[in-house]
């Protein structure tokens, strides 16, 4: 006879997990095939989804990139940035540039990372204009990797003009970004559970190509808050909707203004987007 | 447990946005993601919620994923991470426990007491969600652990360590139980 001493304690563990429910009910696979009727698919930008065609365009963008670097190097005189090409979507109207040299970066609400100094920013002639109206606005990846450039750090501060967020990377590449107006409803990724968002127009910012995960090394490589209500003249709130298989997406809450510009910095990598006032 | 073959044509048809092939795909999966749902969460209407979130995130995602070959492996991640939040949002809303139904049970095992199981169950519970998906996959679903961590994106380092600490706590659960009661006790259930 067995005794309680005797039986393999791994072999109790494996049927205690044996046992339960091991059917999903039907109402379940009807409640999903419903959603899904309502929902559609996402497009895909990463390279680790994308067709071979479109990473070719990348690689392609990559290069003019590093011409365009090489360019500002020689004659801007000021950092290198890569800025969104308002020419890539026709319905973009953009209005007048603002007459104001940007203030050094901003240190209204930071995370409590410690922030690496920045290298330079462009002068104002060197920026993307700013784009008003409903439409998307674009900044292509830089990187040259498979795997997702790491989150250090989020900043929201207010400038003579514009409100600015800076999203920081570790390293010298930036993952490409799509900030798109987005009437709701507002769901986090991935519960699908609902989140409140402050401010209209609210723009979804779709990060892809980046985490605030190393999952190399397990550990959290942005720490700080990631939801941020400022009190700016235009950015109210900042809410991270997702940070999941490499794709970082935010909400940005607004007071009103339809007018933004997108771009990149280097050294280390930096996503930029300005709301006008 | 033994998997479902999952067709690559059928996941690429879906990945071009056909959802008569993912409500297939849906089906196919459903029930390994719900056994596997319920054993992390140990209830199932989380369990439930969590499986049906992940699943409209895997429609919502499919074209992000380069080989169609590869779709359970990437839908169990999407799932866990469902199962991480609903976890998270139990903590907030309740702190009350519910047992997963007994008349559910698939099979009953023999070499369980009524004792091994509350003993098991409670020590279960202490565990946190990221442990119990390490122990759920590798002793439920059983993969190894290499495969185990990349299923979780974790560190196969990490998943090691998880289960051990995982492992020992319901081996001592098990070893307390068996130094406070007799060893004539009936076994069965």
């Amino acid at each position: 006879m067995t005794t309680r001493d005797d039986r393999n304690p791994d072999q109790l563990i494996r049927a205690f997990l044996d046992e339960g429910p091991e059917d999903l009910r039907d109402q379940v696979y009807d409640e999903v095939r419903a959603e899904v009727d309502r929902t559609d698919q996402r497009t895909s930008f990463a390279p680790w989804g994308i067709s071979l065609t479109r990473f070719a365009g990348l690689i392609a963008a990559t290069a003019v990139v590093a011409v365009a670097v090489i360019v500002g190097l020689t004659f801007g005189g000021g950092g290198p940035f890569i800025g969104g090409d308002p020419s890539a979507s026709p319905s973009l109207a953009p209005s007048a540039e603002p007459s104001v040299e940007p203030s050094a970066e901003p240190s209204v609400e930071s995370s409590a990372s410690p922030s690496i100094e920045p290298s330079a920013e462009p002068s104002t002639d060197q920026l993307p204009p700013f784009a008003c109206g409903d439409s998307e606005t674009i900044v292509e990846a830089t990187y040259t990797d498979f795997a997702p450039v790491l989150l250090t750090d989020v900043r929201i501060a207010g400038h003579d003009g514009y409100d600015r967020v800076v999203f920081e990377y570790e390293g010298d590449l930036t993952p490409e970004l799509r900030v798109t107006p987005d009437d709701g409803p507002y769901i986090q990724n991935p519960s699908g559970l609902p989140v409140d968002v402050n401010g209209d127009p609210v723009y979804l910012v779709n990060v892809t190509g980046a985490s605030g995960y190393d999952t190399e090394s397990g550990e959290r490589t942005y720490t700080g808050s990631t939801d941020f209500e400022p009190g700016l003249d235009q950015v109210v709130q900042l809410i991270q909707q997702g940070d999941f298989e490499a794709v970082n997406n935010w909400y940005l809450g607004v007071n009103g203004s339809t007018c933004l510009r997108a771009f990149a910095l280097t050294n280390p990598g930096r996503l930029v987007i300005d709301v006008q006032h | 447990m033994q998997p479902t073959a999952i067709p690559p044509a059928l996941v690429e048809q879906a990945q071009r946005g056909d959802r008569d092939a993912f409500d297939q795909l849906a089906r196919s999966s459903g029930d390994r993601c719900q056994a596997i749902a319920c054993r992390i969460l140990r209830d199932t209407d989380l369990a439930e919620d969590a499986v049906q979130a992940a699943l409209v995130q895997a429609w919502r995602e499919l074209r992000s994923l380069k080989d169609a070959a590869r779709f359970e492996p990437w839908l169990h991640r999407i799932l866990i991470r469902a199962c991480y939040a609903e976890a998270k949002r139990r903590r907030r809303w309740s702190s009350a426990i519910r047992m997963l139904p007994v008349d559910l049970a698939s099979e009953r095992n023999d070499i369980l007491t009524v004792d091994d199981r509350d003993q098991l169950e409670r020590a279960f519970r202490r565990l946190t969600v990221e442990q119990r998906s390490v122990l759920v996959l590798h002793h439920y679903v059983g993969l190894p652990l290499p495969e185990v961590a990349d299923r979780l994106g974790i560190n196969p380092g990490t998943a090691k360590s998880r289960l051990h600490y995982a492992n020992s706590a319901l081996r001592a659960s098990l070893e307390a139980d068996a130094r406070t009661e007799p060893p004539s006790q009936e076994r069965t259930a």
